[in-house]
């Protein structure tokens, strides 16, 4: 086809479109009948731009704007000129209420250094909490969580050092930074794990983009994303829910390090453990956060390995002989 | 002829008009953020200078006046637009090859479009995922329908040129 012919053609497509809005759908059949320009007409009608900010909290910040502004009647008319008035989405006075919410809520301690919220839970506690935009956190013990106290609802973006449950609330995107990747979520529902090198992200519900240096992987629900040495991989997980069972006290872990599993149990009996087995094996393990005692012998019996509880909190831990 | 809206009447313009003003202002910006900002701001305005509103004239008015704020806001920074729109199947069930096909060829589609320019880019959006007619985008843009047809048929160039390229 000849240039000129080619823009005929889309000429006349261009006037068939102005008539006929076409959203019937197509079959496999009519999309290989269609010449260039109509596949692309006829696929950009499946473009959805992003959600954003739902219309029905559009409507309520707006109409809380206007009712600040009552004595607007003789406003200059002259529009688009001056910069416009932008809301606070959370008052101050709210502000101030959410903070206190965050106090009672939990075990965990919160700062503000430079404008900057931190939320740190300490060893053998868990802790829930509601972030200013509504969305719920669960923090699993010695983790670190910090956003930016006045851009955080325009741009909802936090750090991450440690294992958290995210419960998003739909609106614009949500992005949580950890030392090993970024994870952006595109639904609700996952878990992060981020702790030294390790890091693991298990999608409960929705849609979420993980990315670790340049790599990418988005995860659908029942799907779980790990670094490896081969980088970031993904995999299919028939038993999700296990990845978030710490929520209710129980730990799972499926063929991972021993090592890892005993930095775990410090993390939620303030035990402190010295290991003297072999640092490379890996275990299948489920146990409670009830009793050090129970879950020292799920771990310890099927490993072979007696333990040995000292005084202050300290485990020696040691293969059988 | 009358003019002044009421709180009401305000209401039902913004139930009928957010959505596609705020993806007007999308379209040109490519921040989802930063239109829900803008859109806001725009409906203000709206509100602010009610008396002097007239309900005939009111889509253009808002129209323009996002495009201002868009261009206030913008006068000095480059765009770079990243379409983060979502891809939908209309077969029912489709095929996982033919899925795959479409899906390949919307991706293709999404990068390319954000590559259009601005005026091209935000005409071509309207008409396939709004779905307005060339008229309405001409009436809401103080545009004439031969400019549109016109947009559209650059666009539809571009991205041919710009898809073509990739197969």
């Amino acid at each position: 086809m000849t240039y000129k012919e080619k823009l005929h053609t889309n000429f006349k497509l261009i006037k068939m479109l102005n008539q006929d809005q076409s959203d019937h759908p197509f079959t496999k059949k009519e999309f290989d009948e269609m010449n260039f320009g109509e596949k692309i007409l006829r696929v950009a009608e499946g473009i959805i731009p992003p959600e954003g900010k739902s219309e029905e909290k559009a409507l309520a910040d707006l109409l809380a704007c206007m009712e600040k502004q009552p004595a607007m009647e003789n406003l200059p008319t002259g529009m688009g000129k001056q910069p416009a008035t932008k809301i606070r989405i959370l008052p101050r006075t709210f502000r101030a209420a959410a903070a206190v919410i965050f106090i009672i809520l939990g075990f965990y301690t919160i700062t503000t250094v430079l404008g900057r919220e931190s939320i740190r839970t300490k060893v053998a506690e868990h802790s829930s909490l509601t972030l200013p935009d509504g969305t719920g956190v669960i923090l699993n013990a010695t983790t670190k969580i910090s956003w930016d106290k006045d851009s955080f609802t325009g741009k909802r973006t936090l750090k991450l050092n440690g294992e958290a449950l995210f419960d998003v609330i739909k609106g614009g995107s949500f992005v949580i930074e950890t030392k090993n990747g970024t994870v952006e979520v595109l639904g609700t529902r996952f878990n992060v794990f981020s702790r030294k090198d390790e890091f693991r992200v298990s999608c409960l519900r929705g849609k979420i983009r993980v990315s670790s240096d340049r790599e990418q992987q988005i995860l659908l629900p029942g799907e779980e994303a790990g670094l490896t040495p081969a980088g970031l991989t993904k995999q299919t997980k028939s038993d999700i829910e296990n990845a978030v069972s710490w929520t209710e006290g129980i730990f799972y872990f499926e063929d991972k390090p021993l090592v890892s599993i005993f930095d775990e149990l410090e993390r939620q009996f303030n035990a402190s453990i010295r290991y003297e087995g072999e640092r490379s094996r890996l275990i299948t393990v489920e146990f409670s956060n009830k009793s050090l005692q129970e879950a020292l012998e799920v771990i310890c019996i099927p490993m072979n390995l007696e333990y040995e509880i000292q005084a202050n909190r300290k485990i020696r831990i040691f293969e059988k002989r | 002829m009358k003019s002044g809206i009421e709180k009401e009447e305000f209401v039902g313009l913004f139930s009928q008009l957010y959505k596609p003003v705020k993806n007007f202002i999308y379209y040109k910006t490519g921040d989802i953020d930063l239109a829900d900002d803008i859109a806001q701001d725009t409906f203000l305005k709206v509100w602010e200078i009610r008396k002097d509103v007239r309900m005939a004239t009111v889509k253009s008015l808002l129209y323009t006046i996002a495009g201002n704020l868009c261009k206030n806001r913008f006068s000095h920074q480059q765009i770079i637009f990243e379409f983060a729109g979502r891809f939908e199947s209309k077969e029912r069930p489709p095929s996982p090859e033919f899925e795959m096909e479409l899906k390949e060829f919307h991706i293709r589609l999404q990068q390319a479009v954000g590559t259009l320019s601005e005026k091209n880019r935000v005409v071509f959006l309207m008409n396939r995922a709004d779905g307005y007619t060339f008229k309405e985008i001409a009436e809401n843009l103080g545009l004439t329908v031969k400019a549109v047809e016109k947009r559209m048929k650059n666009a539809l160039n571009d991205l041919q040129g710009k898809i073509a390229h990739k197969l």
